[in-house]
């Protein structure tokens, strides 16, 4: 039977100057799914992600990416990653939307199908530092879907953006993880935003603390071990 | 024809000066959008040093100029990208290291002499014919090498991790802007002068990226006033007897001047 596992995490340990960001972490992202990563700020989530994506070597452990050796890698049009923000000064960079979805190398006609994909046709023309914050994270996501990859990897995606369009940015996620069957892989420490949003959790707070449906997993006390006893969900279906 | 041009000096100071204006903001505006501009002044400090060694051994100073900024470019992009020291700071320690070099270096020369005086601000009328050659040849490698790698230096400038995940080798490309970068302001030095080149890598392209409405717009914004200042800058350079290197950079800031205000009205 083929392992249906796209993303295989083994025993993964990573240390920043010698404290443990991470330790012994094993997970696998299954084909199809929509995995919402999260814990607190400074859970490692974040180093996890970048392990994920080949940016961090893991001191301990091996990654697999779509049943190949993270090392030995090449295909990385099959991932598309979405960052929290731009790694320049946007607001110095006159770039216009189109040239952010082109600059992987997407021809005109992959650039408009992208962006009608995210609902930002309309807006292909403008200068990107002119767009809202969920207005440019639906670019980000435009960006990576050029390529047309199988799973798509978003950090933090809804930092700064306001809760309306954060409803319909989840709703886009949502449409991509079933009509397109992407696989998705979203890092965020809102839990109580993500935990209605995705399919499947995995909680990591330097260890993986907990993996497993959202009702599962916000019914059990791991959310207290991960939080704080403070913290109360409202369950609600879609 | 314009007398200006029955001087074989003045239609080799318009040769090379065109090819500059058109690299040195090509150039400029990844820099500039990177917050790396100040890597050019670095450069220029550098060059100087380069000169110099060229002058005491009596050789070609720009062959010798070139390949000096491209190991230092090199340099500064190894230690920038490891990442242990900041980029400004980098460049902090490269200028003055440069420039010390420089004095050192000038004084086993006997001192500031003309020839030397003429790098520094640049004069319309030492363009050699060797000089004109290497400036054209390498101007052309480095217009063809930016256009073939362009979505890729985009890419790095905006997101460099991102194009990192896109499988792009990041350090790749940013090792080519800086030896590119190295190239520009070691060629500019003669029209230019190596104290001013920085201005023409970066005042044309703010200017540009005043109007432009993506980042291709912005660049053929500022090569337009780049040329415009380069070709009126040297008509005046001939015809009013002015220094060429200083008349173009003032007329830079004239253009950025009249632009600011044209959009401030409007």
């Amino acid at each position: 039977m083929k392992d249906d596992a796209i993303v295989k995490i083994s025993d993964v340990s990573f240390r920043y100057n010698g404290e443990p960001a991470i330790s012994n972490i094993n997970l696998e992202i299954k084909r199809g799914e929509f995995l919402g990563i999260i814990g607190p700020n400074g859970s490692g989530k974040t180093t996890l992600l970048k392990i994920m994506l080949g940016l961090l070597k893991p001191q301990k452990g091996y990654v697999q990416l779509f049943g190949q050796d993270i090392n030995s890698f090449k295909d990385w049009s099959k991932i598309g990653y979405v960052p929290q923000k731009a790694g320049s000064d946007v607001t110095n960079f006159p770039i216009s939307v189109e040239e952010v979805v082109g600059m992987g190398g997407a021809d005109h006609e992959t650039i408009t199908n992208s962006l009608v994909k995210v609902e930002m046709a309309e807006h292909r023309k403008r200068l990107f530092r002119e767009l809202s914050g969920g207005q440019q994270q639906r670019v980000f996501i435009a960006r990576a879907l050029a390529p047309k990859p199988e799973l798509l990897i978003l950090d933090e995606p809804t930092v700064g953006v306001d809760i309306n369009s954060q409803t319909k940015f989840y709703q886009l996620l949502r449409d991509l993880n079933r009509n397109l069957k992407l696989t998705l892989a979203l890092v965020s420490h809102d839990i109580d935003v993500v935990a209605h949003e995705v399919g499947e959790i995995a909680c990591i707070n330097c260890k993986l603390v907990c993996h497993g449906k959202p009702k599962d997993i916000l019914k059990s006390n791991f959310m207290e071990k991960l939080y704080g006893k403070e913290l109360r969900f409202v369950l609600h279906g879609h | 024809m314009p007398e200006i041009f029955q001087y074989s000096f003045m239609i080799r100071a318009f040769l090379a000066g065109l090819m500059i204006a058109v690299i040195a903001p090509l150039i400029g505006n990844f820099l500039v959008v990177r917050r790396f501009s100040l890597i050019a002044d670095t450069l220029s400090h550098i060059a100087l040093s380069g000169v110099a060694i060229g002058l005491l051994l009596k050789t070609q100073p720009l062959v010798v100029t070139v390949i000096l900024t491209v190991i230092a470019s090199v340099a500064i992009e190894k230690l920038r990208s490891n990442k242990k020291i900041s980029g400004e700071a980098v460049l902090a320690m490269f200028l003055p290291g440069g420039l010390a070099l420089s004095i050192v270096l000038i004084s086993l020369v006997n001192g500031l002499n003309a020839n030397l005086f003429s790098y520094l601000f640049g004069s319309i009328t030492t363009v050699a014919e060797s000089d004109l050659w290497l400036t054209l040849g390498l101007g052309i490698l480095t217009l063809f090498t930016v256009i073939f790698f362009y979505k890729k230096l985009l890419f790095a400038s905006f997101d460099e991790e991102s194009a990192k995940v896109s499988g792009i080798s990041v350090g790749f490309i940013n090792t080519i802007l800086v030896v590119l970068t190295a190239i520009t302001v070691s060629l500019s030095m003669r029209v230019i002068g190596i104290l001013l080149i920085g201005a023409l890598m970066v005042i044309p392209v703010v200017t540009g990226m005043q109007l432009g409405r993506s980042f291709l717009q912005s660049i053929y914004f500022s090569l337009g006033f780049a040329l415009t200042a380069v070709i009126v800058g040297l008509f005046m350079a001939y015809y009013l007897n002015l220094p060429a290197g200083g008349t173009i950079v003032l007329l830079s800031l004239g253009i950025f001047g009249l632009v600011a205000f044209f959009k401030r009205s409007h």
